[in-house]
């Protein structure tokens, strides 16, 4: 009995179950790119654009980075400013663009179109957007930037005046001095 | 002639029957373990052994017996465990074996302990099952399952080290932590749970990789919740705050992520943890210096 027992002890001896390893998943979403398209309603929002502009769609264009076309898509697609329902489109390049945009986000790496993307919009009281250092002294209306880490931005509100676009109190408030 | 004989017949028996109280025999015992030998029945063996135990009560082979016979059944039928108890009678029943075994016979000793870390080790998977699969707010049970094991792990001859163990347990409950979230991601209070577990696993072991890497993980991933949370409703103020609230995340996660990139094994899911953590903090030099770096080492992903 006791070398039976041995043996049958020893073959089942600590067999603690193990589920092995097991590392939580990461979220994969850009957080920056969400942020600004975050802001990007909260611009749309809180500015006021000239009266004729405010019939049909209120139509938002975002050149390069998909993260903050989607995000936006997702999140304020279906959203209103006033009565005008968002329009969104994303755009690879100027010849892209509708004839009368409310709004235009250029990401860095487009930073290649800046210039004749100014050309086509001029007069047109469309906020630009951009997020690469200096853009706003080549005329960016607002520009995006990293503070300690946090998404902020700086804004040229005379640009804005000039071309008709009135910043709104809280607009003003968050933004961070060039 | 014949007087003799009977002589020594009586003597035979007496020296028998002294030898029997002196030295301790278990005759009855070890008929049920010859008829176990040949039918390997337990729950037969049993019941033979309930029935002569009465009489060999005193034998620590006799409660050894027991102890193995009851330990056999629940291997049979572990099902039924709850109800008979196999498992707890079992210790018990070596318990007392070990309380009789006054020589010290050195066989019976290891054959028990090896029989209690049979038993013990089926209590501890027990816990580790119950931590994997509680219903959410009974995590007690589990608790409770631990609890049990280790108050049998104490009193075995050879405790298992129970830092290891409890580190692992509290793991699995971290992990079902994780599904509740996953589950419905508004319920934010499950990953507070999780990390909380996490960070005292890591006080108790702070070169944990498993723990810091999910504890780095765990904090991200509630900073991109809240951001995820903003939508058209968010007044502007608010939503400056939620950005602060998910930055102060981002950077508890980032020495987690650190530690783990730099004294644990590499892995996909460390690089991903420690480049998206640096670039939601702002560094886009490092993300994309250890983005490159993540693309050189795992082509395929």
């Amino acid at each position: 009995m006791s070398k039976t027992i041995l043996k049958l002890s020893l073959v089942l001896l600590g067999m603690f179950i193990s589920f092995g390893l097991l590392a939580q998943k990461i979220d994969e979403s850009d957080t920056r790119s969400m942020m600004e398209a975050n802001f990007l309603y909260q611009f749309a929002n809180n500015n006021q654009w000239p009266s004729s502009m405010k019939k049909g769609s209120f139509k938002i264009v975002i050149m390069g980075n998909e993260a903050v076309y989607e995000h936006f898509v997702a999140k304020y697609k279906n959203q209103t400013i006033g009565l005008q329902p968002i329009e969104v489109m994303q755009s690879q390049s100027t010849q892209q663009l509708p004839g009368q945009v409310h709004l235009v986000f250029v990401d860095k790496t487009k930073k290649a179109e800046w210039n004749q993307l100014q050309k086509l919009l001029k007069d047109k009281s469309t906020l630009m957007v951009s997020n690469w250092d200096g853009a706003l002294s080549t005329g960016a209306h607002i520009n995006f930037k990293s503070v300690n880490g946090s998404v902020r931005y700086e804004l040229n509100e005379v640009a804005m005046n000039e071309d008709q676009i009135q910043p709104g109190i809280k607009i003003m408030q968050w933004r961070v001095n060039q | 002639m014949a007087r003799q004989s009977v002589i020594s017949i009586i003597t035979l028996v007496v020296t028998m029957v002294l030898s029997a109280t002196l030295l301790g025999q278990h005759p009855l015992t070890d008929q049920v373990v010859a008829q176990y030998e040949m039918d390997k029945n337990p729950l037969k063996s049993l019941e033979q052994m309930r029935q002569i135990f009465p009489v060999e009560k005193n034998e620590a082979y006799a409660h050894f017996t027991l102890g193995y016979l009851l330990k056999e059944c629940y291997k049979t039928q572990p099902e039924t465990d709850t109800k008979e108890q196999y498992r707890e009678n079992a210790l018990l029943a070596f318990e007392e074996a070990l309380r009789l075994n006054a020589t010290r016979d050195q066989s019976l000793q290891d054959n028990i302990n090896k029989a209690q870390k049979f038993i013990v080790s089926t209590l501890y998977n027990d816990a580790l099952l119950k931590a994997k699969q509680f219903q959410m707010g009974n995590e007690v049970s589990a608790d409770a399952a631990y609890d049990y094991f280790e108050s049998w792990n104490k009193k075995s001859l050879t405790p298992q080290s129970s830092r290891a163990l409890r580190i692992e347990f509290e793991k699995k409950k971290a992990e079902r932590y994780y599904e509740f979230w996953e589950s419905d991601a508004q319920q934010i209070q499950w990953l507070n749970l999780c990390v909380q577990l996490y960070e005292k696993i890591l006080r108790e072991d702070p070169t944990d990789c498993e723990a810091m890497n999910n504890t780095a993980i765990i904090y991200y991933n509630i900073g991109v919740f809240k951001i995820k949370q903003i939508d058209a409703n968010v007044e502007f103020d608010a939503l400056m705050k939620i950005q602060d609230d998910a930055l102060a995340l981002f950077h508890q996660a980032l020495p987690y992520a650190q530690a783990t990139f730099a004294d644990c094994p590499k892995s996909a899911t460390q690089y991903k943890a420690l480049m998206f953590i640096y670039r939601a903090i702002g560094n886009d030099e490092r993300f994309l210096q250890l983005q490159q770096e993540y693309k050189n080492q795992y082509p395929e992903d």
